[in-house]
């Protein structure tokens, strides 16, 4: 959805939208913007000590975990059998 | 992406996710007893997720206690995870991306964290918050700048 400003290059929001799209797919930030370092930040620190496939530039950008997710979903509206990843119960 | 939302909205108590992974489990939990009475309205399945998630997340924020988190036995060990120079490195700045995102409205912080800390589109964040993506392309904009400007002043 990019639009050219008669030759500008892309407007700002759609600047703001293809950084956020590359952040939200776990790639690493821009070195000279210091929000888009702190988001990515945070976003890493969210995918961490968890077994998440996310981390700052270790995440599946081909969207690979989130297709996944969808088509799980898509098999379980179809009836099919929807595998379910499993995990070991947490104790505290 | 669940659990990463639930991890940045409600962030860690006591150094760790315990919280924040409860609520994501609850998340879980209420999608699927929610599943039944589901219908596709054209939506993205998202933003029925994460609209249940909203409502966990403020659930727990208001009935938050700081307080002690039992845990196993103390760990004993090799940890291989990083040295405390780094931890300390990293908790400092994810601090620092918290302190300035609560300084946003709320809505420009939960805009921010859907579309990078659980990675949905425009759209799908758009059916979240009840904006037209044209909505979220604007406010993101806006709050990826007000954020670029805090740091900026800060660092300065």
């Amino acid at each position: 959805m990019t639009q050219e400003r008669n030759g500008a290059g892309p407007a700002p929001e759609d600047e703001s939208d293809a950084l956020l799209d590359a952040l939200g797919r776990g790639e690493p930030p821009p070195h000279d913007d210091p929000a888009a370092r702190l988001l990515a930040a945070l976003r890493a620190d969210a995918c961490r000590d968890s077994g998440i496939d996310g981390g700052m530039g270790h995440d599946a950008g081909d969207g690979t975990s989130r297709r996944a997710w969808e088509d799980g979903i898509t098999r379980a509206e179809g009836g099919g059998v929807t595998p379910v990843v499993s995990g070991v119960p947490r104790c505290r | 992406m669940v659990v990463r939302y639930c991890r940045a909205r409600l962030g860690r108590v006591s150094g760790q996710y315990h919280i924040a992974d409860d609520v994501a489990q609850e998340v879980c939990i209420a999608v699927l007893s929610a599943l039944p009475r589901y219908r596709d309205m054209g939506r993205p399945f998202a933003s029925f997720v994460f609209g249940i998630a909203s409502h966990k997340v403020a659930d727990a924020l208001r009935s938050s206690v700081r307080s002690a988190v039992p845990t196993q036995d103390l760990p004993d060990g090799p940890d291989d995870g990083p040295g405390p120079e780094e931890t300390v490195v990293r908790y400092i700045e994810v601090e620092h991306a918290r302190r300035l995102l609560a300084r946003l409205p709320e809505n420009q912080r939960e805009l921010l964290l859907l579309r990078v800390v659980s990675g949905l589109s425009a759209e799908e964040t758009g059916n979240v918050l009840g904006m037209s993506p044209g909505a979220v392309r604007v406010a993101q904009h806006r709050a990826l700048a007000r954020l670029r400007q805090m740091a900026e002043l800060e660092s300065a």
